[in-house]
């Protein structure tokens, strides 16, 4: 049978059931045996090529991506001197997606990273002691998951202003709850488990038996869930620079991108269309990762 | 009524209580922040300390939340509802009745006067999306869950993948090239005014199909996966052993129970098509709640961005709470 479908990260955060017996019992080679699934190694294919044009971006014969060709704006389509054309100010267009490329890898993956730290260290702690701990953390969760996720970007963004570090902010605000409730009931099902009753008894401290005996034995769902929201976060930077609450100009951000195209749409589709494959095919790129590694582990 | 759904709602509502001022800390956390946006960008720094002083804005923030909340139940006249200030702020409900929202700076009218009609808008293109999404969505779903591995299995699994892969801006500029730009069969913006040279219902096509595309598949493949779900249960296959014929099996026994799961799901849909709508809109200049949102978020417009964001939780809570109930009446197992 083939996975159930999952889009949305909170998907799982919404209650998708996933048996304990399958995490407990997960081989630690999740990672070696990736090679074996087709779909999470052409989405890995995909993440590393953004991946190494982002890295060696200083190093190929591009254009700055901030330099303006006045004399290409009157014909900005694709041609010998802008292989991908230029943008309404006279932009390169590839340089600006392979550098654009730089801000997106870094700034989805350090905000997941950190809305990871934050959730999972709630949902450990929820999970890890019911009872007044848990209703506060689970309550304060409710509170953010209960607002539509696009909604409270678009507030949050606005009220602090739109800077490269307020998108971590807010991807983390909105991320970690629901992180949180993933990993909770993950814990709560784990802390009952032989081998943590085993710690009680060896007299480990709290701080050991959620760190290293109940956390690692997450890690299946978990990584699946950490590419999706990767995936999803990529989107949400795109979303907000489309939305003009982006990463600031003049830095090149793909969601901008779109943005300051769309209105030459009717003249120049291509100007637009360009960012919108680059961040299509990333987004893409995580999501058959995540597709295919959900399919390995519960292939175990 | 059973006493979990009289709990629940009392939940969502202390959930809402507590929301919403999570709301009002975020946009107005700043004191000084209020008074410069509510005068606008010519205000001297005396006018802006002068409306400081006058809101009593140095208070601490739950002081101001109450205050904020009580013109919100009608008990407290709005501060800025006064001609003394000079504001030229008038309502014509009166400065004091339940639901004043404000003032929204913006479009230079009472809240009460624009957002109801965006809602009304926004509502129209979301109810002929959720009308075409749900249907569709369900058809495919069961077809594809009779028959696990078949062709229109595969190619649902593969339609899926790749549209929750595009932002609705990406497919919203995709349709908008091919349709608007190449073809030119269909308009590109839907400010859902005559005169544009384009009948008004083919002003809705566009953003209807964006919002149809990002949506379907997923609901879709949510219906197979509880589709296939039911099929592999004893009581369908017992109905087979029975031999009854395969179209009783299936309407009959499997659809209703196969309903059950997927019907949160798409109820939860309507708290996402709400973040859908915003770029929607925006992309095809709709003249919508989802980009009113956006244009008082930009400008700064408080008393707007903080209705509007109420309103949007209130329609996200009742959707949970509708779905709680519909769960309760679809499954037996839940009334105990």
């Amino acid at each position: 049978m083939r996975p159930t479908p999952l889009r949305a990260p909170s998907d799982l955060a919404a209650g998708a059931t996933i048996g304990v017996e399958e995490i407990a019992t997960a081989r630690p080679s999740l990672l070696k045996r990736l090679p074996s699934s087709g779909v999470a190694m052409t989405g890995l294919g995909i993440i590393l090529f953004w991946a190494i044009l982002a890295l060696i971006a200083p190093l190929l014969p591009l254009p700055s991506p901030t330099a303006q060709d006045y004399l290409a704006i009157a014909h900005p389509g694709p041609g010998l001197h802008h292989l991908l054309g230029v943008d309404p100010l006279g932009r390169d267009t590839l340089s600006r997606l392979v550098w654009g490329a730089r801000v997106v890898l870094v700034v989805a993956p350090l905000s997941v990273l950190v809305a990871y730290i934050v959730g999972a260290t709630m949902g450990l702690l929820a999970g890890f002691y019911p009872g007044f701990v848990d209703a506060v953390i689970s309550r304060t969760s409710d509170v953010i998951l209960a607002f539509p996720v696009v909604v409270l970007y678009v507030v949050l963004i606005a009220a602090v202003g739109a800077s490269a570090l307020n998108i971590v902010v807010a991807v983390v605000l909105a991320s970690a709850p629901a992180v949180s409730r993933i990993v909770r009931g993950l814990a709560m099902q784990l802390v009952r488990q032989d081998f943590v009753a085993a710690a009680h008894l060896r007299r480990e401290t709290a701080l050991f038996i959620m760190a290293i005996e109940i956390l690692p034995n997450c890690r299946g769902p978990l990584i699946t869930d950490f590419c999706l929201r990767l995936g999803y976060t990529v989107i949400t930077i795109g979303t907000l620079g489309f939305l003009g609450l982006g990463i600031p100009p003049p830095s090149p951000d793909w969601g901008g991108m779109v943005q300051e195209a769309t209105p030459m749409l009717t003249v120049f589709p291509e100007m637009a269309l360009f960012p919108v494959i680059a961040l299509v095919s990333l987004v893409l790129g995580f999501n058959l990762l995540a597709d295919g590694l959900n399919e390995l582990s519960r292939a175990d | 009524m059973p006493g979990f759904l009289f709990r629940r709602s009392l939940t969502l509502l202390l959930t809402l209580v507590a929301a919403s001022f999570l709301v009002f800390s975020i946009t107005e956390f700043s004191p000084s922040n209020v008074a410069r946006e509510t005068l606008g960008a010519y205000a001297l720094p005396e006018q802006v300390h002068l409306l400081y002083e006058k809101l009593q804005l140095g208070d601490p923030l739950l002081v101001r939340y109450v205050r904020w909340a009580g013109v919100l139940l009608g008990l407290r006249k709005d501060p800025l509802d006064n001609p003394a200030l000079g504001l030229a702020i008038h309502d014509p409900n009166g400065p004091r009745y339940l639901g004043n929202f404000g003032y929204s700076t913006l479009f230079r009218v009472p809240v009460n006067q624009i957002i109801w009609n965006r809602l009304g808008n926004t509502a129209m293109l979301a109810g002929i999306a959720f009308a075409i999404i749900v249907p569709l969505s369900m058809l495919l779903g069961i077809l594809a869950g009779m028959r696990p591995g078949s062709f229109l299995d595969r190619a649902l699994s593969v339609a899926s993948i790749t549209m929750t892969s595009m932002p609705e801006y990406a497919i919203g500029v995709i349709l908008a090239a091919i349709f608007a730009v190449w073809l030119k069969v269909l308009p590109g913006t839907s400010p859902l005014v005559g005169g544009t040279g384009w009948p008004l219902p083919s002003q809705f096509v566009l953003p209807v199909a964006v919002l149809v595309l990002y949506d379907s598949g997923y609901v879709a493949r949510m219906v197979r996966a509880s589709m296939i779900d039911v099929l592999n249960r004893p009581f369908v296959r017992t109905a087979i052993l029975k031999g009854l014929p395969r179209r009783r099996v299936i309407l009959r026994h499997a659809l209703r129970n196969a309903m059950i799961a997927p019907f949160t799901v798409i109820l939860l849909q309507i708290n996402w098509l709400i973040g859908g709508v915003v770029v929607t809109e925006t992309v095809f200049a709709y003249p919508g709640f989802g980009r009113m949102l956006l244009q008082a978020s930009l400008f700064g417009d408080i008393a707007l961005i903080e209705a509007a964001t109420l309103v949007a939780l209130v329609i996200a809570m009742a959707t949970q709470l509708l779905s709680d109930i519909g769960y309760w009446l679809l499954d037996p197992q839940a009334r105990t």
